[in-house]
């Protein structure tokens, strides 16, 4: 047994003392080239994951026995073409710049559809679909009429009115319409026979009944906000003063705080307001005073301005933002100032801490999470990088597939921009590549985007149905 | 070598360089571990390095070791069949072999093929030494069984488990070594079990620790040394030699197989240098194996078959808990280390050092069963086992007293010295430090990446060569799982095979036992030596039905 022993344990000795180096090299990206002469050559890798999966892949033309999801390795440094096909589907190509011990992740190309197909939803024509961001609702209306107007749920596919036939609301106009991001709760102005109205709605309930809030209502307000977990706590900004609804007592707290220039809820005890001297207080809903920031007033001044509303938007416990009623945008960390007019609107992706912004022409990108972690200069310029600049009347734009893609509507197109590969030098992103036109809506209306499922609705242009799109190919689902 | 084997009584240099020795193995354990940690989150790209050299280092190790678990294991279900009796009375007739069925007629199996052949080779070896052999008639068996607070059931088994042994009852002389500050209910038990069994051996003593003495800790070898002394005298007032006695030192709860002694006279009996040498046994925890909670059963198979592994490697075997040694040796080396807790390996050191190297250990392939530290509730059995584990991997408090002795200039062999020293430290090291290696800190530089070191080509092949590895140190788990269901005696409950079959799944919580119950009490062990702070020796409770 000692010989035997001491036999393997130099026979295991000598393989470590071979292979280790050997796969070390491996993992490091070496590969050992017999020709032209015996040499180790550092390489590059490729990894190339798809939605769907199972596209065929061609490396400088020729096919690869792999498919994806695939990595391409031992490529040595210099430029690639790839090309990616799959049956129905749209080919994807891209040149990549290979480096040494460089490894290129395409971990979310997501293939268009040679037709998108759409699904049609309801078979009513619709005037206009006013979507409820970040819940499965949308609004569907034939006409101004509250009776014409109908709550669509996404998950269970399901229509129903928003009053019912015999309801006195029945013909009371719409005039405006409040939402929240992630709150089923829809403030409503309505015009009946006795004036001007205000009535919520509950859209998560089974048969939503409209709750006259006008008693409340005593002046109309120039701002309203709730927090998405307490939709029964309005906060109403008129005229730099912060009022408190509160809607199970049927209360009125009026004046909470003066002189203010904007708030934000950030959670459902606390908000954030703007005042008019460029501070920004942290205060509980009761109004009580709890922290002050931008002590350095003259600042607060500088960034905001004088005079002017702003929307404050908590985007989490750190990061805000402030949106101007010109569109200047800025932000509570350096360099402050992200866009100095035009934006009309904004999403923020929580899990990569990216926000996209657009203008009516522009579309952007901020990426907090490289900001923070870096800490750059005070000095520094805005970090909006734009990646498309040839909009007309950009209304909407929405993250798509863990961000990998925005789809966005243009007047009445919507389009997906692949922005996963933005800014790589490897690659040689390009607009005309990255862009694919999706679909067509009808007139001035809105879509309704889910990147938990993966689909767009919209009116279509041709006969104002409600249709559905897959944005995101099934089965994958985006995370 | 004239050494004394203790780390108190050491002025100057030497309790200095004895210090600073007991701080090293901790240190050295921590530096690995915080170690592998900032360079996981300072420079990725070579903690991933290091983790997959580790990781083939780690896997080769295994596959290594899980090939001489099964030849081990082999070995031993070939020798349980073997007749030790038989062997004997083979050495002690002048011309013949073995005979050709030595096995009373079981017939010629394939595993009796190979033990034949084996122990033919050895009556040939044994046969060429010089010197007359031992006859069994002149073997005298000194079994101590050290006691401080079991309960009379327990030493009880292991006791009549004597009365089975295939030699003469009547060469047996059987001390029961009880701590005088045991309670008197221990006390009587082992005066009861001293009248009932008296008569049946050689001799059946208590012999009764005083409490106290000057140079002396509260550990199970000043108890034995008490013991033994005590037999030394009753033996030489006998006028029986001691390089005719073997001295088995038993725990308390240890139930010898009834081949034990059969083995071990004749292991004694071929073994060149007979009076320096110690024997090992292979020690399973059969006695409440299926009373106990999973995850106590998977750390003490594992444990068993650790020193099936060892058992292939004699050279640099060292004794560990129930084993058998030469009363001679025991006397010139001065007996068991008196303030030292793990006396069982502690004798060996000792034994090495005073003899220049010129000590082996011998291993028997034979059982020996002892009881797993269990408790009435699950957390009490995780308590006992981890207090069990820690003071096993207190035997690093043996590292600084062997690497002093072996510094001095002796005739010890450098390369034994090089041999056994470096085995000494890598496996504390490796105890205390590699279930966290393997399990957690090999996953840390992928989690601490940066932009630079994510979009690196090791990146992408560090998870998937680590992946690789590990699929391929499965198999090795698998074979592990399958041999521990075989070295599993059969459970006594309704339902055998579904117990047996649970037990498999028990395997997969090894990453977590590891890290639990040996990984940690190794650490706490060597950190408490690295910072002086003494263990004070604790019985390991020991509950089973009986």
């Amino acid at each position: 047994m000692q010989r035997l022993r001491r036999f393997f344990f130099y026979l295991f000795a000598a393989t470590y003392a071979v292979s280790c180096p050997l796969i070390l090299l491996y993992a490091l990206g070496y590969a050992f080239k017999p020709t032209p002469q015996l040499q180790w050559v550092e390489t590059g890798l490729i990894h190339l994951e798809t939605v769907p999966s199972g596209a065929a892949v061609y490396l400088e033309g020729k096919r690869c026995e792999e498919m994806t999801p695939t990595a391409l390795k031992e490529l040595l440094p210099g430029e690639y073409r790839i090309r990616l096909e799959l049956e129905g589907y749209q080919p994807w190509e891209r040149s990549i710049w290979v480096e040494a011990k460089q490894a290129h992740r395409l971990d979310e190309i997501l293939l268009v559809p040679d037709r998108l197909e759409p699904e049609e939803l309801s078979s009513h024509r619709w005037e206009r679909l006013i979507p409820v961001p970040e819940t499965p609702y949308l609004l569907l209306t034939k006409g101004p009429l509250l009776k014409e107007a109908v709550v669509y749920d996404r998950q269970r596919r399901s229509l129903h009115p928003l009053v019912g036939r015999v309801s006195p609301w029945g013909d009371a106009a719409i005039l405006s319409h409040w939402v929240v991001p992630e709150s089923a709760w829809v403030l409503l102005q309505v015009r009946t026979t006795e004036g001007l109205r205000w009535i919520g709605f509950a859209l998560d309930e089974e048969a939503p009944e409209p709750k006259d809030l006008t008693p409340l209502f005593v002046h109309p307000p120039e701002e309203i906000t709730w927090s998405p977990r307490r939709p029964d706590r309005l906060f109403l900004l008129r005229e730099g003063s912060l009022d408190r609804l509160d809607l199970q007592e049927m209360s009125l707290y009026p004046q909470l705080a003066q002189r203010i220039r904007g708030c934000g809820v950030i959670d459902p005890g606390e908000l954030l307001l703007l005042t008019n001297q460029g501070r920004i207080h942290r205060i509980r809903h009761t109004g009580e005073l709890l922290e002050t920031f931008f002590e350095d007033s003259p600042l607060g001044r500088e960034l905001l301005g004088g005079e002017g509303r702003f929307s404050v938007h908590p985007l989490s416990g750190d990061l805000w933002l402030f949106l101007g009623k010109q569109g200047r945008l800025l932000t509570n960390r350096p360099p402050y100032q992200l866009v100095e007019e035009g934006v009309r609107g904004f999403q923020y992706d929580k899990r990569r801490q990216r926000l996209l912004v657009w203008t009516d022409r522009r579309l952007g990108m901020v990426d907090f999470s490289r900001r923070k972690a870096e800490e750059e200069p005070l000095e520094e310029e805005a970090g909006v990088r734009w990646v498309y600049e040839g909009g007309a009347r950009i209304r909407q734009a929405f993250w798509v597939y863990q961000g990998s893609h925005i789809l966005f509507q243009d007047r009445d197109l919507f389009l997906l921009l692949e922005v996963e590969t933005y800014g790589n030098p490897a690659l040689n992103w390009s607009v005309p590549q990255a862009l694919h036109r999706l679909a067509e809506a009808a007139g001035a209306s809105e879509g309704s985007y889910s990147d938990e499922e993966g689909t767009l609705l919209y009116l279509d242009r041709s006969q104002g149905r409600l249709v559905s799109i897959p944005v995101v190919p099934p089965p994958v689902a985006p995370a | 070598m004239n050494f004394q084997y203790s780390r108190y009584g050491l002025t100057g240099g030497e309790k200095r360089l004895q210090r600073f020795l007991e701080a090293l193995p901790g240190a050295c354990s921590w530096a690995i571990l915080i170690g592998m940690l900032g360079l996981s989150f300072w420079k990725p790209v070579w903690a991933a390095v290091v983790v997959i050299a580790f990781h083939l280092y780690w896997l080769l190790r295994l596959l290594f070791m899980t090939l001489f678990l099964v030849l081990s294991y082999i070995r031993l279900s070939i020798e349980r069949e073997t007749d030790w009796m038989g062997l004997i009375r083979a050495l002690e007739a002048p011309e013949s072999e073995i005979p050709s069925d030595p096995n009373g007629g079981r017939g010629q199996t394939f595993k009796r093929r190979i033990a034949r052949a084996l122990h033919q080779q050895e009556l040939r070896r044994a046969r060429r030494l010089t010197g007359p052999l031992p006859r069994l008639g002149e073997i005298i068996h000194l079994v101590i069984f050290p006691v401080a607070r079991e309960r009379e059931e327990i030493y009880a088994q292991g006791v009549e488990s004597l009365l089975e042994q295939g030699i003469p009852l009547r060469q047996i002389l059987v001390v029961l070594a009880v701590e005088e500050r045991s309670s008197a209910e221990v006390q009587a038990g082992a005066a009861r079990l001293a009248r009932r069994y008296r008569d049946r051996f050689l001799s059946f003593e208590v012999v009764v620790h005083p409490d106290g003495l000057p140079g002396e800790a509260r550990v199970k070898g000043a108890n034995a040394t008490t013991a033994a002394r005590w037999a030394a005298d009753h033996l030489r007032d006998r006028g029986i030699p001691f390089e005719k006695v073997i001295l088995s030192c038993l725990d308390a709860d240890t139930v010898l197989s009834p081949q034990y002694m059969a083995c071990l006279t004749y292991q004694f009996m071929i073994c060149p240098d007979r009076t320096r040498a110690s024997f090992q046994p292979i020690p399973v925890y059969h006695n409440n194996i299926w009373e106990v909670p999973g995850f106590a059963r998977v750390l003490d198979v594992g444990s068993s078959f650790f020193q099936l592994v060892e058992a292939t490697n004699p050279e640099k075997l060292v004794t560990f808990s129930s084993h058998s040694m030469s009363f001679k040796a025991l006397t010139e080396v001065g007996f068991w280390p008196v303030d030292m807790i793990s006396d069982d390996s502690a004798i060996f050191w000792k034994s090495f050092i005073f003899y220049e190297g010129e000590y082996r250990v011998v291993a028997m392939y034979v059982t020996v069963s002892m009881d797993v530290a269990a408790s009435r509730s699950w957390r009490g059995t995780a308590v006992n086992v981890y207090r069990q584990k820690r003071r096993w991997a207190w035997g690093v408090e043996n590292l600084p007293v062997v690497m002093r002795a072996f510094l001095k200039k002796s005739r010890i062999p450098l390369c034994a010295k090089i041999r056994h020293g470096a085995k000494l430290w890598e496996g504390h090291l490796a105890w205390a430090t590699w279930p966290f290696l393997v399990a957690i800190i090999g996953w840390l530089p992928a989690f601490f990446v940066g932009r630079e070191f994510s979009n690196s080509v090791l990146s992408y092949s560090a998870p998937r060569v680590t992946w690789t590895i590990f699929h391929l140190a499965s198999m090795s788990l698998a074979i592990t799982i399958c041999l521990s269901v075989a070295l599993l005696p059969r459970a006594a409950v309704k339902r055998p095979l579904l117990k047996k079959a649970w037990h498999l799944l028990e395997w997969l919580l090894v990453p977590v036992i590891s890290i639990l119950f040996s990984a940690i009490p190794a650490l706490d062990a060597q950190t408490r030596l690295a910072l002086g702070r003494r263990m004070e020796f604790w019985v390991t409770e020991k509950r089973r039905i009986l």
